[in-house]
């Protein structure tokens, strides 16, 4: 699989992934401190969707869902790019062998997402795995596929 | 597939990394062709053939399951 995109376009991807990281913990700040007091008062996973949860753990959020809205969108929308940048950046010296092995990475990225999500939707019903998430997902697996692909499988670093 | 690219990088005294070099391709694409791990294109094995001043068929041979 041919890509356009120069070498240097993967330093930028990386950079992309890094501040999207940062802003989806501040996204989620409120729902990782909620995570971690109702585990502390052993609620179960799913009472994370109670309305009244808030008032059970006594916990006064930062943002109110609108407010945090743009730091999750913001996320969403650095990761896709980041990731896409990464993944479709030409390789210090890009050659066929490149181009096989991210077509390959690709397709096994693919099934595997397939398979996940299948599994997510089946077991964990109330989990919000849908539309853009599920992209992202997919190019989470690509990255770690293709890496694996050429440092472990096909490498010799 | 098997090849004798080993023995022919030998015969010439070259590294992968230097055989790399004079065929415009990574080191670890000649590793992974070295090793049977990916099969090259026909132009690449004509540029490897050129290089080892011998035939295609001389380097890539076919095995019986292939």
């Amino acid at each position: 699989m041919k890509t356009y995109f120069p070498y240097y376009f993967k330093r930028i991807g990386i950079l992309f992934v890094f501040v999207a990281f940062i802003l989806s913990c501040f996204g989620n700040i409120d729902d990782f401190n909620r995570g971690w007091l109702s585990a502390d008062k052993d609620l179960p996973f799913n009472s994370i969707g109670n309305p009244e949860l808030d008032k059970i753990l006594n916990y006064t959020p930062y943002f109110t869902k609108k407010e945090a809205k743009p730091w999750l969108n913001g996320s969403l929308i650095l990761s896709l790019l980041g990731f896409t940048l990464y993944l479709f950046s030409k390789e210090k010296i890009e050659d066929e062998f490149y181009q096989q092995l991210r077509a390959k990475s690709l397709m096994q990225a693919l099934f595997v997402t397939w398979i996940f999500t299948g599994l997510v939707y089946w077991l964990i019903p109330e989990f919000e795995l849908e539309g853009f998430y599920i992209l992202q997902l997919h190019l989470i697996f690509f990255t770690m596929i293709y890496s694996y692909n050429r440092k472990v499988k096909f490498g010799t670093e | 597939m098997k090849n004798t690219i080993k023995v022919e990088r030998a015969k010439k005294d070259i590294t992968q990394a230097g055989l790399a070099e004079q065929l415009g391709v990574s080191r670890q694409t000649i590793n992974a062709i070295e090793k049977g791990k990916f099969v090259p294109s026909t132009v690449l094995a004509l540029k490897m053939a050129r290089f080892f001043e011998c035939k295609v068929e001389d380097i890539f041979l076919l095995e019986e399951e292939d």
